[in-house]
């Protein structure tokens, strides 16, 4: 049995998005839409000022998968080990276009941090999948692999042996935010208290495009506008 | 460099063979994790490149986004760059890229790319373009050139570069056709800090080993986000922080990521920063905290004299001028002489000023009064691996050119580029053909404007001509457009002292050419070829080489125990272990992270230049061997020989009064982490991310000029102004301005947000993501208000010192509205030259060399 975990180390983290981008060339996440991103947000009067680091990504809660099964065939699902994926083919075939953006719309819906989304280019899912294809060759996912803050990191907490395991165990890794929902896949070091709330965290969310055309949400600090 | 090429043998030696990797991971350890670096590569077995859907192969680069020369490895499935990914075997990556190298398929598929020759149909700068052959594109390069080398003054060939990563090809290139009017881009970047650091002790850069040490003290590098050496040195920053607790205190103007995510920011008024280390330097001293017996035997000059020296620059002057407080200077101070090991690091933030040479050499001071030079976990010099050039080298141009050896900055060594547009229009130089490589002058560039008005005059310049691919401000200024392969198609050595071990890696073409790009080195070749078909001039014969890997092998040829197959398979030389997946690091045979050495110019040695105690060491490289806290070089020209501040004549009186009035503050620029200055913006993963440069203000400078965030605001210098919007932050100085100076380009559809529409110009296939395009271009570039001026010293461009007034926008202002006056800009060019040491100001600006008798202008000296 094996359990796929992430522990984001926010101390580690510097913010430079290589990860970002890792994720959109070896997933061709295309304009728009985003599996991982680095959020960022200043606190502090100056001269005091100081930028915090989130590592955003999907916490593989499993509520969209529920939803999926709700409200579709539940092309949405949880692997063995953890990770939720979505069965392209189960979703869309011999479907109509309104089941299908049904079962989407609903686990979209779901996502308490906004982490689910819709690909413009094909209309159907986009989400982490902590790069399973990756992981099923043995590989880490892609913006572990080119963490220059090695920020990420990323293994199977069930195995004692593994350098997840012992991080778990040794730091005070804690669940991602929101932590209410079930087994936790992805833990953070360090992330400093005062962006965890709920409040801030809708800063986190899937940066909705309006928001950043509107300007209100900064594109320098991708934090929400305003005092 | 000896030093440096000596310390590589003892490696090579020590390493024994070059460790072989293979079978990077069992099954078993599959799942196991790795922080970052095990994910890597992989060929599982024979079939190489085990990845996702698979792909055809794997092949190692060197990554030229920006200048840090990163390894990479491309993953290639029919044809196609699929994927890019760190190196796993190069010492200095260690299996990672950045942001910008994550993205670098953005350089190759740029939907916008020119894939075949231009010649221009329009008005200079209208970009209207033909296409032509190549063979046609050559042969009129091929006839300009001729006509002026015929004429017998070939230094009216202009030969401009900027990064330029040939390995020594495009300087062989203007050397074939004789001129000796080469103009490379440094003085918009970093030489004023060569020419101090270079007077002091040899070498142009530092290689401090953060992974090791305990305190960092930056002044004015943003290493998490840019600088050199970016992702390497913020690997082992990182590491130095997270596993050695090391403590990282950052002096910027501009809360930077790096500033940001400091233990302390110390906001510093712009060109102040050498009045901090020197009073902190003088802290140091006077509290009993120096190394002095390190400062009596390895620099020239004595501890005694030094504090002397420094009891001018207290802790309150300091905060006078600066605004860090005094206390904060005190503290820091003795912290950073307390805890050892420790270093500093620098880049453009301190240098960027008039006077930016003295700048570093007061930075350098710290770790050398407290004995932290060339130590584990210290500041300590570059290591770097050399490689020669083929035989067969042309001489060279016979006759000094003014424009690369000008007789007022002769201690400029790095030349002084920025002013070559005023040069040329005073009539200093004539320039009958004007070559430009991977430089964009009229955007990138200090009085861009002016730059833009003397390239688009057909008088000043007769017959313009780019290598580049990419058509943009400068590019559409060009007569022939010759198009270079990007850089995942060509050629070209590498070697870079990016971490504690030196290294030599390759750039080599993952792909085929895309259309009818053909790497710059071949086209050097084909022009020189129909310059002199038969040889009978003398310039064919440093050109016969095959193809461009013929050439780049050659260069490695003397590269003791490289093997040119095993290289280009593995893309770097030496390899000095394998990434160890559970520390992140290269491990060697015993499976322990690899150790670096130390201390080189410590070693006693029979040659050795350095006579400390009577015994002779390898020593520094100075003329003496020694650290020249006192430097000869700096006396002759009537420049303090000691580390000094000498405050900004234009933002300061000589009482140290300020100058600026009530209104006025300081415009600097910044690079993002997503973004170099004029390749990317039309990198789409990039521009997605940062696609606009609104000005960083002050919350209470912006209060009290009544603006809020997202406002238009007018950003008015001695030259003009721009119409900008407005980021309100907490993360700047009260009397500073910062416009990063990426934006503002009208080329590109993913830089303008498909303003443009339509299909690609030149050759290049659409990418579907151009109608996904979410943002609105809002960029507004601020070079063609900021004026040239340059350190009389180093002859950086004083970039970060511009005095502007801030407003919000007048009715009528729009967002990217430019108004820059060439006259105006020309004053201040004027202006800037009275600094020079031929220029009135000199001997103001230095009581204590009144009465000197200075030597007289002379081309050529000092270059």
């Amino acid at each position: 049995m094996a359990r796929m975990t992430f522990v984001m180390d926010a101390t580690r983290c510097i913010g430079c998005q290589a990860c970002t981008v890792a994720c959109k060339a070896e997933n061709d996440v295309p304009l728009g839409v985003w599996r991982t991103q680095i959020r960022a947000k200043e606190t502090g009067k100056y001269p005091n000022a100081r930028r915090h680091f989130y590592q955003w990504i999907c916490a593989q809660c499993g509520n969209c998968a529920e939803a999926s099964s709700n409200n579709g065939v539940g092309a949405v699902s949880r692997r063995p080990d953890g990770i939720v994926v979505v069965d392209y083919e189960k979703l869309t075939k011999g479907r109509s276009k309104k089941q299908i953006d049904t079962e989407v719309d609903a686990a979209i819906e779901a996502c308490p941090i906004g982490a689910f989304s819709r690909n413009p280019l094909t209309g159907l899912p986009e989400k982490c999948t902590q790069c399973a294809h990756r992981v099923d060759q043995g590989l880490v996912p892609a913006c572990a692999q080119t963490c220059i803050g090695r920020a990420r990191i990323y293994g199977d907490a069930d195995n004692p042996k593994s350098e997840v395991a012992r991080v778990l165990a040794t730091s005070d890794a804690r669940p991602a935010p929101p932590n209410d929902c079930g087994d936790p896949y992805v833990f953070y070091i360090g992330l400093d208290g005062r962006l965890v709330d709920r409040g801030a965290l809708e800063g986190f969310a899937q940066v909705k495009t309006e928001d950043l055309v509107s300007g209100k949400i900064n594109q320098v600090t991708n934090s929400l506008g305003g005092k | 460099m000896e030093l440096t090429r000596r310390r590589f043998m003892q490696i090579g030696a020590a390493a024994g063979a070059t460790v072989a990797v293979s079978g990077l991971f069992s099954e078993t350890e599959a799942m196991e994790v790795e922080l970052g670096g095990k994910g890597v590569a992989v060929d599982k077995g024979a079939g190489i490149g085990s990845k996702g859907s698979g792909f055809d192969k794997v092949v190692p680069y060197t990554c030229l986004v920006c200048n840090i020369e990163d390894g990479g490895l491309a993953y290639i499935k029919d044809g196609r760059v699929k994927k890019l990914e760190g190196n796993d075997k190069h010492v200095s990556t260690r299996g990672r890229l950045c942001a910008k190298g994550n993205a670098g398929i953005g350089h190759v598929y740029d939907p916008d790319r020119i894939l075949y020759p231009l010649k221009r149909t329009g008005p200079r700068g209208s970009g209207q373009y033909k296409r032509i052959s190549w063979d046609e594109a050559i042969s009129e390069v091929a006839a300009n050139l001729k006509k002026v080398i015929d004429s017998g003054h070939p230094n009216e060939i202009m030969v401009h570069w900027g990064r330029d990563r040939s390995g020594g090809a495009y300087g062989r290139f203007m050397k074939t056709l004789g001129t000796s009017t080469g103009i490379n881009h440094t003085s918009t970047c970093e030489s004023s800090k060569k020419i101090g650091m270079e007077h002091t002790w040899g070498p142009d850069i530092e290689t401090p080993d953060f992974a090791n040490t305990k305190y960092i003290l930056n002044f004015g590098s943003n290493i998490l986000e840019a600088a050199y050496f970016h992702n390497p040195y913020a690997q082992r920053v990182v590491e130095g922080r997270a596993e050695g607790h090391a403590k990282l205190v950052t002096v910027d103007c501009r809360l930077s990521n790096t500033a940001g995510r400091s233990d302390e920011w110390l906001s510093v008024f712009p060109g102040t920063d050498a009045v901090v280390a020197l009073a902190m330097a003088n802290v140091i001293m006077s509290e009993g905290l120096a190394d002095t017996e390190f400062i009596n035997n390895w620099t020239n000059y004595p501890a005694d004299k030094l504090a002397a020296h420094l009891k001018q620059y207290t802790p309150e002057m300091a905060e006078k001028y600066s605004g860090v407080p005094a206390a904060d200077i005190r503290r820091i101070a003795i912290e950073f002489a307390s805890v050892k090991p420790a270093t500093v690091y620098t880049y453009r933030g301190p240098s960027k000023h008039l006077y930016g040479s003295y700048a570093e050499r007061c930075v350098m001071l710290l770790p050398i009064i407290t004995g932290n030079v060339e130590k584990k976990g210290g500041y300590n010099l570059p290591r770097g691996m050399g490689y020669g050039q083929p035989g067969d080298g042309p001489k060279g141009g016979s006759e000094p050119s003014f424009l690369s050896s000008h007789p007022d900055y002769p201690l400029a060594g790095h030349k002084v580029s920025h002013l070559v547009p005023f040069w040329i229009k005073e009539g200093k130089q004539k320039v009958s053909v004007y070559i430009n490589y991977m430089t964009a002058p009229a955007y990138t560039y200090p009085a861009a404007s002016v730059w833009r008005e003397v390239l688009s005059d057909e008088n000043l310049f007769k017959f313009n001509v780019t290598f580049s691919n990419q058509m943009n401000e400068n590019t559409a200024l060009m007569d022939i457009i010759l198009p270079d392969g990007s850089y995942l198609e060509r050629w070209d050595p590498e070697s870079m002292p990016s971490s504690a071990w030196p290294w030599v890696g390759i750039r080599q073409p993952v792909i085929k050419p895309l259309g009818e790009a053909i790497e710059v080195r071949g086209v050097f070749q084909k022009i020189i070829h129909k310059i002199d078909p038969d040889g009978s001039k003398g310039m064919k014969k440093s050109w016969n080489f095959k193809d461009g890997e013929d050439y780049v092998k050659q260069q490695f040829a003397g590269v003791k125990g490289l093997d040119w197959d095993k290289f280009k398979k593995d893309g770097v030389f030496p390899i000095y272990g394998k990434l160890d997946p559970a520390t992140g690091k290269i491990a060697g045979k015993d499976g322990k992270p690899i150790t670096a050495q130390f201390g080189d110019p410590y070693k006693e040695t029979s040659d050795g230049k350095a006579n400390v105690g009577g015994k002779k060491y390898a020593g520094f490289g100075t003329g003496d061997g020694k650290i020249n806290i006192y430097a000869e070089g700096y006396k002759k020209y009537g420049f303090n020989p000691l580390p000094v501040f000498k405050a900004n004549p234009l933002h300061w009186n000589m009482d140290g009064s300020s100058k600026l009035s009530g209104d006025q503050m300081i415009l600097t620029t910044f690079k993002w982490n997503v973004h170099v200055q004029s390749r990317t913006p039309n990198v789409k993963w990039l521009t997605e991310m940062v696609h606009s440069n609104p000005a960083w203000l002050n919350a209470g400078t912006a209060a009290k000029l009544g603006v809020k965030n997202g406002d238009l605001i007018r950003i008015t210098s001695g030259v003009g102004y721009i119409v900008t919007k407005v980021r309100v932050t907490e993360g700047i100085h009260p009397m500073v301005i910062a416009v990063s100076n990426t934006f503002g380009t009208k080329f590109g559809r993913f830089a303008t947000a498909n303003k443009m529409g339509g299909e690609g110009q030149f050759g290049a296939g659409d990418d579907p993501d151009l109608k996904n395009i979410w943002w609105k271009s809002e960029g507004v570039n601020p070079n063609y208000i900021i004026p040239a001026m340059a350190d009389p010293i180093g002859g950086s461009a004083s970039w970060y010192d511009t005095v502007v007034t801030v407003t919000r926008a007048q009715s009528g202002d729009n967002l990217g509205d430019t108004k820059a006056d060439s006259a105006k800009h020309f004053d201040l060019y004027k202006e800037g030259m009275r600094y020079a040491y031929t220029g009135d100001k000199h001997l103001e600006m230095h009581p204590e060399s009144k009465g000197m008798s200075l030597p007289k202008p002379e081309m050529g000296k000092g270059h």
